[in-house]
């Protein structure tokens, strides 16, 4: 049975989600962004919260403000409206060691995909990414594309522990964690950066839109900029994408 | 200003307001309250908008005492509560003076209750919520659960002038219809489809045990392997409060308030909002088991329930 795209599916008696189709690209991902866009202009009332992913929109609502057919009539409506640009991001370089003792899983994808350690780093850290989504946790940025030598099943059972700041991988994404989590994803390295900190004026570092380089560098570095960031004395190198 | 200071912290109390629901697409969890009636009721016993800051109890509620001013509090929950050693009830306010010690005991039924105050405590909001995200140090006192020498202000110096409130005539907590009923109440999906008919049956036919390996983030199941049909993965997208997800080992895990805001594992069902008081009020060790209900009946639920927490938010009586 095939599909047709955009369509909506209920979320219990609390959200409506939107679904694009089932795949990981920047043109489905630009549509989220400017559909999320649009319905935060509506302000439908009832609408508690609009969350946007690679290829869906979750919109809570409360069903005491408006009922879930009354709102699915709405965003029917809405489904169809031309694209709106989306803004433009920055492009941010993101310091990131491979060292044994931050890529966990780094041996287990080698052995996975039948290649060395350092062909999964090259691999990884040679892409410029796109932000195509921000979530799990806070501040945490979802990356694409990534190269399909490394795409990799989830684990079956979550581990209950990543550290902060780590480098995943998971089915067909990559992504950069704020906090400490428990997580199903694969872990090829970390970041000193602090994707969330509430103690700045803009908490998040990343945002949807954004361009991500990784710049690779040794524990000895990554011990050095931890200390930095933590007294707000470095920024990473940020420039303007046209 | 009145200050309450932390004798002894409970099993692990945090402060909870209704939650920072407008940042989950920045992936921060919504947080608030694991039974959002019995926080609101608690809030109305003392006089406060319903969606104030209070202290979320779990097991034990902890010893607390009036180093300044005075205050009006209330608890609600199945607690054994005291003061200054005399047993009080709960569901009602109290008014406490300098010195006074408040000790809230275990909990009878249910798993969690809320203190609230008067006035609600001086806190200052992060990204517009004062509820406590431990894994993100956000919100709360210091970011965390409350320990033995924590100092509490509060907003009010002193009790208000109006009457102390309790519960209208006639109206026991252990009677509230969202307490009640087996089965949890669930709908079909979003990703129903990832899983067989027969998987689907098993699943709405089985009894589950909530591990302790639950919390506020979520609850995880032990039961019989619920089977993918084919993936057991999604491309990620939002995980809404009660949705059932079914990793790679078949075992459910529900979302719940400190959720990941996003996940890409399929989510068999949904849990109905009437139902997730509920689910907050269930342990480590209890049995679960699932009902698949209409979107209709799960919003007729909801707001029935909803417009009855009112009715009895508007009628609680002077004492």
């Amino acid at each position: 049975m095939t599909q047709t795209y955009p369509r909506m599916v209920p979320v219990a008696d609390h959200g409506v989600l939107i679904e694009f189709e089932n795949a990981i690209s920047q043109s489905i991902n630009q549509r989220v962004h400017s559909l999320v866009q649009q319905l935060r202009t509506q302000a439908i009332a009832g609408v508690t919260s609009l969350i946007p992913t690679y290829r869906s929109i979750f919109v809570g609502y409360d069903a005491l403000v408006i009922s879930q057919k009354k709102l699915m009539d709405i965003l029917c409506d809405l489904l169809h409206l031309e694209s709106v640009p989306v803004k433009q991001g920055r492009r941010v370089c993101i310091p990131i060691s491979y060292d044994d003792e931050f890529g966990m899983d780094l041996e287990y994808l080698a052995t996975y995909h039948q290649v060395s350690v350092d062909e999964i780093i090259a691999a990884h850290s040679t892409t410029v990414y796109q932000v195509f989504m921000i979530g799990f946790m806070p501040g945490f940025a979802y990356l694409g594309p990534l190269s399909p030598l490394l795409h990799t099943p989830r684990r079956a059972t979550p581990r209950p522990h990543t550290p902060a700041g780590s480098v995943n991988i998971g089915g067909a994404q990559t992504l950069i964690g704020s906090v400490a989590c428990p997580s199903g994803w694969h872990v090829v390295g970390r970041t000193p950066l602090r994707l969330f900190d509430v103690s700045r004026s803009n908490p998040f570092l990343l945002a949807q839109g954004d361009e991500v380089v990784f710049d690779p560098i040794d524990a000895g570095t990554f011990y050095e900029l931890e200390k930095k960031v933590q007294t707000q004395d470095w920024q990473p190198k940020v420039e303007v994408v046209t | 200003m009145t200050m309450l200071r932390v004798v002894s912290p409970g099993t692990f109390t945090t402060l909870q307001d209704a939650g920072r629901v407008q940042w989950q697409h920045m992936g921060v969890p919504p947080s608030g309250p694991m039974d959002e009636f019995a926080f609101r009721l608690a809030n109305a016993l003392v006089g406060n908008p319903l969606d104030t800051g209070a202290l979320e109890l779990t097991l034990q509620g902890g010893r607390y005492v009036v180093e300044q001013g005075s205050c009006r509090i209330a608890v609600a929950g199945d607690f054994e509560v005291s003061i200054n050693n005399e047993p009080v009830p709960t569901w009602q306010a109290h008014d406490l003076s300098a010195g006074d010690v408040i000790a809230i005991g275990r909990v009878a039924e249910g798993w969690r209750g809320y203190l609230a105050v008067a006035g609600g405590f001086d806190v200052a909001p992060q990204l517009d919520s004062v509820s406590t995200l431990l894994r993100a140090q956000l919100g709360g006192f210091a970011g965390r659960h409350l320990a033995k020498g924590d100092v509490l202000p509060l907003r009010a110096a002193q009790c208000p002038d109006a009457p102390r409130l309790g519960l209208p005539a006639g109206v026991r907590p252990d009677n509230f219809p969202w307490y009640r009923g087996g089965r949890i109440r669930v709908v079909a999906g979003p990703q129903a489809s990832a899983f067989s008919e027969a998987v689907f049956e098993g699943f709405c036919c089985a009894a589950f045990r909530i591990t302790p390996h639950s919390d506020r983030m979520g609850y995880r199941l032990a039961g019989p392997v619920i089977q993918h049909a084919q993936s057991h993965e999604i491309i990620t997208e939002a995980i809404a409060a009660g949705s059932i997800q079914i990793p790679g080992d078949g075992q459910p895990i529900i979302a719940l308030c400190d959720r990941q805001t996003t996940g890409g594992y399929p989510k068999i069902a949904t849990v109905i909002r009437a139902d997730l008081s509920r689910l907050g009020q269930m342990k480590p060790g209890d049995s679960v088991r699932f009902r698949v209900v209409s979107v209709d009946d799960a919003e007729n639920s909801w707001r029935r329930a909803i417009e009855l927490m009112h009715c009895v938010s508007n009628e609680l009586k002077p004492l």
